[in-house]
């Protein structure tokens, strides 16, 4: 479409106006390409920090240039190749896991507008936002209250119930990392997530349910021909949103519950950034190589942005970029 | 009107946040830290002084903020007009040390915990000389510690060969009643199941399984458990199994082994071996542990649990061994054992592997540095008081609080003032400055004050010892006739002084270090799943994959230096010799 058509569509007098016209949009979406730019684009410029040995105190052109030494040393001995290839895997069950309990809080709230008495409603609603409002390392402090092999609540009360022989060491246990992880954040976020579908269910035009309660549909068929048909758009906007946080999967969270023995599925892209760079602090070449790392996850990202491009073209015959 | 009103609004506030923006980023470091540039500074102060306020980063210790107990106050405030704010950095030290460096500046004083980061600080010029205000304000410094300056100057300049740090704990340790290196344990139950006498630590095992049976729970009904572990301490490796049995048996484990890391030096056989070697000390230390899981002796807690969880547990009577004398010590004192004296912990020797372990006569100190920020506009008092930090008199202050109020020396021997014998032995919270600046004692306070013939340490004075005796520590020496733990240690166990060639290491190389931070994420991750392995063939596995997958990232490498090294540094250490306490 050529710009002459583009102006004459948009705005029929054409010619002087229409530049102030678009200087005006242009001044208006400057504060926000600005905010890109400063957030998304600038930070790239510590790329270079992959590049040369640097060390804090040094400026960076006081620091030796290594040119690709650092992502080397990433695959240089088998050793380092599996911590990549663990630690890659870790961030893609985590992330995937995370991506399918994104479902969990559409059904919470379809059936929290269900509960007919409205200070039950409230009740639970209450109760399921607070965690959203707890930091990770309070969580944690919870978490270890409830769940410590000789003090923990919930393994004192499972023994005395008789439900278990010996108690068992949840945090510290290896087995079901990502499992118990994903449970943790649904337990976090549930409440605070379905505040979205309850904006949306409220929006819903009151004379459908009428004419459905009319038509003698039951609560279930309401809920799977209205309510749920309803809520897909916005379900589907999130889904997007959080598949372009796949990688982003943070590491508050698995920092808070990392230990010993349950490290080795724990670690995320982001936490294995972080202990190799910061937590081991000035041991030789971490900085270096821990940005090399971060250098990897945005190319890891790159790739899955294409296949989900390409995924989309295939399915919907429409491509997001 | 509305329109251009509108405009303008658009334009201004796209501007002003695109200016927000921009600024956010701040001005560039423009400055590079310049070295020596102290002469304006050192400009002396007339008496009274008035307290200026500096920053402190220090590695070690508890310190943080301005601080404002009697020390601080009569001490760093009034005598050297220093008002000190410690930056807090808890476990974190590293990190915000990084954080620090990269901004260009480190604060007015720093305790670095390892000579690597003190190496790095001089390379990337933030620290200040030293040595052009030793004339005037560190008299002492050069008179006490000749070879702890000339050591620092020769080894940690960046070749340069001027002074930019000192490291403390200079001095030797001597023989006295306080044993620190020995398991401790319940004298009641260990009496009660025959105070039998074992060869190895292993054997223990059983001895403890009886001892935890017949005192399975704590008065609340809490379980009680032989050994509790924790892991925020690791670094390297497992903390725990280097401070304790490694440490027992007289062998310096890879952390208090200089800069050699990965590495044991037995102090008796003067051998250095591999953390590695399928026959370390550490390893075999591993081993015990997993069996004590085994039996149950060992808390399921340990690896998620903090230190502070411990304290509580010990005070709680949860614990039926405590590792070492200051640890002992904090039960002894605790309501539970005050209530039933023959509860008090005393020490167990199996005799063929535990010794008798003294600390390095060390004239070049130990592995902390501390050193003065570049920038500091207070040179000449921090000098000051690190001048007195090296004298047995500052040390004696710092270790044990005020002169004067806190304690006094009576009859020749120091002693403390009021009730403060009591608060201390019971660990009271008002109490608590006392002994928290010990990292800053540039002397050590092991060494015997020439004022009181005793070790400058509290817990060495003879008041205290007379305090501390508990019933069952009476009971246990009267069963083994001798006169109390030091005697029967010193009667029955090889004595083994450590050398401190170790503490004359310099810093490893960069392709050395990168090794060592592979194997640190190595070793501390397989010794807690060793620990926690289900069976004795899981043990062996995860054992066969540690050993492979160090070989695997260069641990032999990592040896192959530190045995070059050593050698460098035992021919070094003919060299650094003196030091004097006064």
């Amino acid at each position: 479409m050529s710009r002459r058509d583009r102006s004459g569509l948009l705005s029929p007098t054409a010619g002087k106006p229409r530049i102030r016209q678009d200087v005006r949009l242009f001044l208006m979406a400057l504060p926000f390409l600005a905010l890109i730019f400063v957030f998304s684009y600038l930070p790239l410029y510590g790329w270079i920090y992959a590049f040369f040995d640097f060390r804090p105190g040094f400026r960076l052109a006081d620091c030796e240039f290594r040119g690709l030494f650092f992502f080397r040393l990433m695959v240089s001995d088998p050793v380092s190749r599996g911590e990549v290839i663990r630690v890659l895997t870790n961030t893609f069950a985590i992330s995937g896991l995370n991506l399918s309990i994104q479902v969990l809080p559409l059904f919470f709230a379809v059936f929290l507008v269900e509960i007919r008495s409205s200070r039950l409603r409230r009740t639970v609603q209450s109760l399921t936002t607070m965690p959203n409002f707890l930091s990770w390392p309070l969580v944690f402090a919870f978490a270890y209250s409830m769940l410590s092999v000789d003090d923990g609540f919930i393994n004192r009360l499972l023994v005395q119930v008789g439900a278990l022989g010996n108690p068992v060491n949840f945090l510290a246990s290896s087995d079901h990392v990502w499992l118990t992880q994903t449970g943790y954040l649904v337990w976090k976020t549930l409440g605070w997530t379905a505040i979205i579908y309850l904006a949306a269910i409220s929006s819903i035009d009151s004379e459908l349910y009428e004419a459905a309660e009319i038509d003698g549909a039951d609560r279930f068929r309401i809920m799977r021909h209205i309510t749920i048909p309803h809520l897909l758009p916005t379900f589907f906007v999130l889904v997007l949103l959080s598949i372009a946080n796949f990688l982003n999967n943070g590491m508050e969270q698995y920092f808070v519950f990392q230990n010993a023995l349950n490290k080795d599925r724990i670690e995320v892209l982001d936490l294995y950034v972080y202990n190799i760079g910061i937590r081991s602090g000035m041991m030789g070449y971490n900085y270096s190589f821990a940005t090399a790392v971060g250098v990897l996850k945005s190319l890891v990202s790159v790739v899955l942005l294409f296949v989900a491009n390409w995924g989309s073209k295939r399915i919907r015959g429409v491509s997001i970029l | 009107m509305k329109g251009f009103t509108g405009k303008l609004l658009a334009v201004l506030l796209s501007l002003s946040l695109s200016l927000i923006l921009v600024a956010c980023q701040g001005p560039e470091p423009t400055s590079t830290p310049t070295t020596g540039g102290v002469t304006e500074s050192a400009t002396p102060t007339p008496e009274p002084l008035t307290p200026v306020q500096i920053t402190a980063l220090a590695g070690p210790g508890t310190m943080s903020g301005v601080q404002t107990d009697p020390i601080a106050k009569e001490v760093f405030e009034k005598r050297f007009g220093l008002t000190i704010d410690f930056i807090f950095a808890g476990d974190k030290f590293e990190e915000r040390l990084a954080t620090e460096m990269s901004s260009g500046e480190l604060p007015d004083l720093v305790c670095f915990t390892n000579r690597k980061q003190a190496e790095t600080a001089v390379q990337a010029n933030l620290l200040l000389d030293l040595d052009p205000l030793l004339a005037e304000y560190g008299q002492d410094l050069s008179a006490n510690m000749p070879a702890m300056l000339q050591f620092m100057r020769d080894n940690l300049s960046g070749g340069s060969g001027k002074l930019y740090g000192l490291t403390n704990y200079v001095g030797s340790q001597t023989m006295t009643d306080a044993i620190h290196l020995a398991l401790y344990t319940r004298w009641d139950l260990y009496k009660q199941v025959g105070a039998p006498q074992v060869d190895t630590y292993e054997e223990l095992l059983p001895v403890f399984r009886q001892m935890q049976d017949l005192e399975p729970e704590n008065d609340k009904g809490q379980k009680n458990y032989t050994f509790t572990l924790w892991a925020d301490w690791d670094a390297n490796e497992m903390a725990m199994a280097n401070w304790t049995i490694v440490n027992y048996r007289g062998v310096n484990n890879s952390q208090d082994n200089g800069t050699l890391a990965f590495t044991e030096y037995n102090q008796e056989t003067k051998q250095l071996k591999s953390m590695f070697d399928p026959d370390s000390t550490y390893l075999q230390t591993i081993r015990f542990y997993f069996k004590a899981n085994q039996m149950g002796l060992l808390d399921p807690d340990s690896v998620t649990q903090k230190f502070d969880n411990v304290l509580n547990k010990l005070n709680d009577g949860r614990l039926l061994t405590a590792y070492w004398g200051w640890m002992a010590a904090t039960f002894n004192g605790s309501p539970l054992v005050e209530a039933n004296p023959l509860a008090g912990m005393i020490p167990v020797f199996p005799k063929k592997e535990a010794r008798l372990f003294l600390s390095p006569n060390s004239p070049v100190g130990r592995e902390f540095v501390w050193s003065v920020g570049a920038k500091t506009q207070y040179a000449d008092r921090i000098v000051s008081l690190l001048n007195f930090a090296a004298t047995a008199r500052g040390a004696a202050e710092l270790m044990n609080g005020v002169e004067g109020t806190d304690w006094s020396i009576v009859d020749g021997k120091a002693q403390f003032l009021g009730d403060n014998l009591e608060k201390f032995v019971t660990n009271d919270p008002t109490v608590k400055y006392i002994g928290m600046y010990e990292p800053m004692c540039l002397m050590s306070p092991w060494n015997v004050d020439p004022r009181t013939g005793e070790p400058i340490n509290r817990t060495c004075w003879s008041q205290v010892i007379r305090r501390n005796l508990r019933e069952s520590e009476k009971q246990w020496a009267e069963a083994n006739g001798v006169l109390n733990a030091f005697d029967f240690a010193s009667k029955n166990l090889v004595t083994v002084q450590h050398d401190a060639v170790s503490n004359m290491t310099s810093a490893p190389p960069d392709n050395i270090k990168i090794i060592q931070q592979k194997l640190a994420e190595l070793a501390k991750a397989q010794s807690w799943k060793m620990i926690y392995a289900k069976s004795e063939a899981e043990f062996e596995s995860l054992l066969q994959e540690l050993l492979e997958k160090a070989q695997g990232l260069g641990s032999e490498t990592n040896f192959e230096w530190a045995q070059n090294e050593l050698a460098a540094a035992k021919e070094k250490a003919g060299k650094y010799v003196e030091f004097n306490v006064n």
